[in-house]
C-alpha cells in the first residue's frame, strides 16, 4: 500500500462511518424533546433545573460525584437494579433531556443515584451523610465532604439550620456545624433527582 | 517516488533541521550503526482456518446486528433477546412475605433504621424492641402510608424527625410485607400484618396527606384492625 | 532504493549512507522528541502520585479529606488525565514523530514550532489538571480539562500533525511501512475526535443522552484510534528492528490495519449498556466490539510469529523484554473487551472494579509498557549516551510488570465478586462496600510497585539527559550477552 491517497481515503471513510452511526445519527434522533413515540401519561415534565438546585448540581460537578454514583436505572431482568428499590422502571432518553451535562456515571463504588430524591426525601439525612457519610452509613467509603460545612461558635442561640449530630459524632457544646450555601444547594439537587413517573417507552 | 542510485545518495549531503542545530554526527553513529536495517515486510499468507474464522465472527455480527436493533427506533430501548429472557426465566418473586419484606426493608428502610435495626441514636429511631413497631397495626399502618413528623417518644429517648410516606411507593402487598418482616426481626414478636388490614387503613385515611404526629396516632390505636390469627 | 530490504543485500557503503542518514534524521528529531519525553516522564510521576492518592482515599476514606481540592472525586479524574494526556500522549506524540521521520528517511519538519508544542501541550496540562484540582472538572469522563484548557492542546496538536504529515509527505523512502499507515490514522483520527468531543460536549453541548454517546464515542476512540495506534506501529518497528527479522505477514498487515479501522470507531457506546440509549445505538456498538476479535487476532499473529524461536532475546534486550509484554497484553485486553461487551456479561462487570483493572491492562499493560520500551530504544539514538544501569531497568521492569499483574488480578476478581453481589438484591450495598476492601487494598500495594519502577524509569532518564558515568561500548542490557557464537543467531546480533 505505497499509494497515500488510498490511505487517506480509508482512515476517512471508515472514521466518517462511526462518526455518522454515534455522533449524528443519536444526536439526531435523540436531541429534540420528545421522542416521537412517547405518551407522557403521569411523567413528569421535565423542566430545566433552576437556582438552588442548578447550583447544587454544580457542586455535584465539581466535586465528581459521578466517578462512584451512576444515574441510570438499568431494566428489570438485567442485574437487581429495580429489585434494590433504585427506581420503579429503568430510565430512558427522556428521564435526561436538557441535562448539560449528563450525569449518567459508569461506576457504583456508590449506590445509584437516579431517584435518591424519591427514595430519600429527608434533607436532614443527606446533610448528615454529607458532613459524614458514617454517621448514616456505618462501613461506608465514602469521604466526607465537611468541607462544605461550616464548624462555628455558637453566637447567642443555636441557628436553625446547624445539623443535630448524634452523641458520638457531636462536636463540644460551643460549637455548631451549619450547612454552606453549597451544601444547601447539593441538597437541593438531590432530592429533586426522580425518574419514577411512569413512560411508555421506558416498557411494562 | 524514483528510485536513487548509491550515487546519488552518496552525494546528498544530510539536511539540517529548521533548528540549525549543529548536531555531531559522528557522536550519533555508536547506537546507530550497530542497528538492523529498518524493518521489512514478509509475504506469508492469511491462513486459511482464520479467514474462516473471521468469517464465521463477522456472520454473528450481522445475525446480532438483525436480530436487536429495534428497528432503530428511538423509543426500542430493550432488545429482543432479554425481554423474552426474563419471561422465560422470570424471577419468581419470593411467596413468603418475610423474604419480600426483608428486601424491601434493605432497599427503603436501611438508610435510616439501619440494618440491623437499631436506627441512628438522637435521628432516626430504632425499629428493634420499639413499641411503636410491636403495638396497635392499626398506628403502624398510618405511619407507613401517611409518614410521621414532629416530637415522639421511642424506648424513653426523644426524637424529632420526618418520616416520609410510602402510600405512592408502596402497594398493600410490599406494606404488609416490610411490615411484618419488621415485627418478627430483631427479637421483635408481634403477629404479621395482612394486605388486606394495609387496605382498609389505606381506604380510611384516604383524604389524608400531610403526616401524622404522635398525639393523634395513640388516638387512632383504639381502632380495630385483622391481624393474622396465631 | 529502499533500505527495507534484507540486510543481506545492502552493500557495506549502502549501509554507511543509511546510517548517515538516520544520524541526521535523529539529529532533527532530538530536541521535539526528548520534549516531549521530558513532558512524559513527568506527567507519569504526577499521574502516579495522583493514582495513589486516589486508591488510598477508596480504603481509607478519611485520609486528606478536609481540602476540598483533594477529595476523591478531583483527584481521581486528575490522576486519569494526567497520564492520559500528560504521560501515555506525551510519550506517543514522541514515538511518532521519530517514527514518521524514521521511516520516511528524511528529517523532521517544522521542529522549531514542535518545540512550542511541547510547551503548549504541558502548559496546557498545568492549567487543566490545576483546574479540575480547583473543582472545575466538567465531569465529562476523559474530557474533565475545563474548557480554557483544551485550546492549548489543539493548537500543540496542529502543529504536531503538519509536521508528522510533511515530514511524510518530503519522504525519501517510497515503500510506506505498515507503521507508518498506523500513524497516519493517528494523527488524522485525534484532532477530528477531540475537536468533534470538545465542540459537542463543552462549547456548544447537545442536550440529553446524545452527550452520553458522544462521550464515549469520543474517550473509547481515544484509546482505540489514538494510542493504539501508536503502540501497534511502534511494536511493529521495534519488534523486527530489534530481531533483524521480517515481519510475518504483509497480508496480514493489511487485514490488521483496516479491520482495526473500520471496527474500533463503533465500540465505543458498549460504556452504556443497559443505559438510557436505544437498543440499535447498544446493539451496533456490540458488534464492533465483538468484530474487534479479528484485528487482535491478526496482530497477534503477525507479532508471534515474527518473534517466534527469539524469545530468549527477552533475556537481554529491555526494549524487545518491554514490547511483548505489552503486545501479549494487547491481545489480552482487547479479547477481554469483546467477551465483556456481550450483555452477559457485562450484566456482572458494568459499574465495577472489573472495568477499572481492564482500563489499566490496556493503557498501562499495553500501551504504557510498549512506550517503556520505544523510549529505551530511542533516547540513546537522540543523546549518544546509553542507559546507566541495566539493574535499573531490570528493576523497572519487574515492578511495573509484577505490580500490573497484582492490580490486574486483585481489581479483576473483586470486581466480578462486586458485580455478582450488586446483582443479588438480598446482599445489602455496605456489605458488598466491605467486600471490595482487601481488593482496594491490594490494588494499593500493586500502585506503590510500579510507582518505585517509575521513579526508577524517571531516574534513568534524568541520568541519561545528563550524561551520568563512563561511555558504554554496546546497548544497556539486563544482562551481558554471551558470545555470538553460542546464539547461533541467523543474523547480526540484536541491537537494543
Amino acid at each position: 500500500m505505497n499509494q497515500a491517497p488510498t490511505i487517506f481515503l480509508g482512515v476517512f471513510l471508515t472514521f466518517a462511518s462511526a462518526w455518522l452511526g454515534l455522533v449524528v445519527a443519536p444526536y439526531l434522533q435523540l436531541a429534540p424533546q420528545r421522542s416521537e413515540n412517547t405518551v407522557a401519561s403521569d411523567a413528569q415534565d421535565r423542566a430545566p433545573l433552576g437556582g438552588l438546585a442548578a447550583q447544587g448540581r454544580d457542586v455535584y460537578r465539581a466535586n465528581g460525584c459521578v466517578y462512584c454514583h451512576s444515574q441510570q436505572v438499568r431494566p428489570e431482568g438485567f442485574g437487581s437494579d429495580i429489585d434494590r428499590g433504585w427506581g420503579p422502571r429503568r430510565t430512558v432518553a427522556q428521564d435526561y433531556v436538557g441535562e448539560r451535562p449528563v450525569l449518567l456515571g459508569t461506576m457504583r463504588t456508590g449506590p445509584d443515584l437516579a431517584n435518591i430524591g424519591a427514595r430519600q426525601p429527608s434533607a436532614t439525612w443527606h446533610h448528615l451523610h454529607l458532613y459524614n457519610p458514617r454517621i448514616t452509613s456505618p462501613g461506608s467509603i465514602m469521604p466526607r465532604f465537611a468541607f462544605l460545612y461550616e464548624r462555628r461558635k455558637i453566637i447567642g442561640q443555636r441557628s436553625s439550620a446547624a445539623l443535630k449530630l448524634p452523641p458520638d459524632w457531636d462536636l463540644e457544646p460551643a460549637y455548631e456545624v451549619v450547612p454552606t450555601d453549597d451544601a444547601k444547594a447539593l441538597v437541593a439537587y438531590l432530592l429533586l433527582l426522580d425518574r419514577t413517573g411512569a413512560l411508555e417507552e421506558a416498557g411494562p | 517516488m524514483n528510485p536513487v542510485t548509491s550515487q546519488q545518495r552518496a552525494s546528498e549531503a544530510p539536511v539540517h533541521s529548521d533548528s540549525e542545530e549543529r548536531h555531531n554526527v559522528q557522536e550519533l553513529h555508536a547506537p546507530i550503526l550497530r542497528e538492523q536495517a529498518e524493518p521489512r515486510d514478509g509475504f506469508e499468507p492469511i491462513p486459511s482456518w482464520l479467514t474462516l474464522v473471521f468469517a464465521a465472527i463477522v456472520f454473528w455480527g450481522g445475525y446480532y446486528l438483525a436480530s436487536y436493533n429495534g428497528g432503530f427506533r428511538s423509543s426500542v430501548y430493550d432488545e429482543q433477546r432479554i425481554g423474552a429472557e426474563t419471561s422465560a426465566v422470570e424471577t419468581a418473586k419470593p411467596a413468603d412475605p418475610l423474604v419480600l419484606g426483608k428486601r424491601l426493608y434493605t432497599a427503603n428502610c436501611v438508610a435510616c433504621h439501619q440494618p440491623g435495626g437499631l436506627g441512628v441514636s438522637g435521628q432516626f429511631p430504632p425499629l428493634a424492641d420499639s413499641e411503636w413497631v410491636i403495638g396497635e397495626p392499626a398506628v403502624l399502618n398510618r405511619i407507613l402510608l401517611q409518614g410521621l413528623q414532629g416530637p415522639l417518644s421511642v424506648k424513653g429517648q426523644s426524637y424529632n424527625g420526618n418520616m416520609p410516606a410510602f402510600s405512592a411507593r408502596l402497594n398493600d402487598d410490599q406494606l404488609a410485607a416490610v411490615l411484618s418482616y419488621i415485627r418478627q426481626e430483631w427479637g421483635n414478636a408481634a403477629d404479621p400484618i395482612l394486605p388486606s388490614s394495609v387496605a382498609d387503613i389505606r381506604k380510611a385515611t384516604s383524604q389524608r396527606s400531610t403526616p401524622w404526629v404522635a398525639e393523634e396516632l395513640k388516638a387512632s390505636a383504639s381502632a380495630p384492625v385483622a391481624t393474622e390469627q396465631p | 532504493m529502499t533500505e527495507m530490504t534484507a540486510s543481506a543485500v545492502l552493500s557495506v557503503a549502502d549501509k554507511q549512507v543509511f546510517a548517515r542518514q538516520r544520524a541526521a534524521i535523529d539529529g532533527s528529531a532530538r530536541l521535539p522528541v526528548l520534549g516531549f519525553f521530558a513532558g512524559a516522564v513527568f506527567w507519569l510521576l504526577a499521574g502516579t502520585a495522583l493514582a495513589l492518592l486516589a486508591s488510598i482515599k477508596l480504603h481509607n476514606p478519611e485520609f486528606l479529606d478536609s481540602a476540598p481540592w483533594l477529595t476523591f472525586g478531583r483527584v481521581r479524574p486528575a490522576h486519569l488525565n494526567a497520564v492520559a494526556y500528560g504521560w501515555a500522549s506525551q510519550a506517543g506524540i514522541g514515538v511518532l514523530l521519530w517514527l514518521m521521520a524514521r521511516l520516511a528517511r528524511a528529517e523532521l519538519r517544522q521542529t522549531r514550532l514542535l518545540l512550542l508544542a511541547v510547551v503548549l501541550w504541558n502548559v496546557g496540562m498545568l492549567v487543566g489538571t490545576t483546574g479540575i484540582l480547583a473543582g472545575e472538572s466538567t465531569s465529562i469522563e476523559w474530557l474533565e480539562f475545563p474548557p480554557f484548557a483544551p485550546p492549548f492542546f489543539a493548537i500543540a496538536f496542529a502543529i504536531i500533525a503538519v509536521s508528522a504529515m510533511v515530514t511524510f509527505r518530503n519522504r525519501r523512502e517510497p515503500h510506506v511501512y505498515v507503521t507508518q499507515w498506523y500513524l497516519i490514522g493517528a494523527v488524522f483520527w485525534f484532532p477530528w475526535l477531540y475537536t468533534a468531543a470538545n465542540l459537542l460536549l463543552l462549547y456548544t453541548p447537545v442536550s440529553g443522552v446524545a452527550q452520553a454517546s458522544i462521550n464515549w464515542w469520543y474517550a473509547h476512540n481515544v484509546l482505540g484510534l489514538w494510542l493504539t495506534p501508536i503502540g501497534l506501529g511502534a511494536a511493529y518497528y521495534l519488534l523486527p528492528k530489534v530481531l533483524g527479522r521480517p515481519i510475518y505477514s504483509y497480508q496480514l498487515s493489511l487485514l490488521g490495519f483496516w479491520s482495526l479501522a473500520l471496527f474500533y470507531n463503533w465500540a465505543g457506546v458498549h460504556h452504556l449498556i443497559g443505559g438510557p440509549l436505544p437498543a440499535w445505538l447498544i446493539t451496533l456498538s456490540i458488534v464492533g466490539s465483538v468484530m474487534m476479535v479479528i484485528p487482535v487476532i491478526t496482530v497477534a499473529i503477525n507479532h508471534h510469529m515474527t518473534v517466534v524461536g527469539n524469545f530468549r532475546q527477552l533475556r537481554y534486550s529491555p526494549t524487545l523484554r518491554f514490547i511483548v509484554f505489552g503486545a501479549m497484553s494487547y491481545t489480552a485486553v482487547s479479547v477481554q473487551g469483546s467477551l465483556q461487551s456481550l450483555r452477559t456479561v457485562n450484566e456482572v462487570t458494568h459499574f465495577t472494579h472489573y472495568t477499572v483493572a481492564h482500563a489499566h491492562l490496556g493503557v498501562y499493560a499495553f500501551f504504557t509498557m510498549i512506550m517503556f520500551g520505544s523510549i529505551y530504544y530511542i533516547v540513546p539514538r537522540l543523546t549518544g549516551w546509553e542507559w546507566a544501569s541495566g539493574r535499573l531497568i531490570s528493576f523497572h521492569f519487574w515492578t511495573t510488570a509484577l505490580g500490573m499483574v497484582l492490580y490486574f488480578l486483585a481489581l479483576t476478581f473483586g470486581g466480578w465478586w462486586q458485580g455478582l453481589e450488586m446483582n443479588n438484591a438480598d446482599v445489602p450495598f455496605l456489605t458488598i462496600v466491605q467486600n471490595t476492601l482487601p481488593y482496594l487494598r491490594a490494588r494499593s500495594g500493586a500502585g506503590l510497585l510500579m510507582a518505585a519502577g517509575h521513579l526508577a524509569f524517571a531516574v534513568l532518564f534524568v541520568l541519561n539527559l545528563l550524561r551520568f558515568g563512563k561511555p558504554r561500548r554496546g546497548p544497556t542490557l539486563f544482562v551481558e550477552r554471551p558470545k555470538k557464537a553460542e546464539l547461533a543467531l541467523t543474523v547480526e546480533p540484536a541491537g537494543s
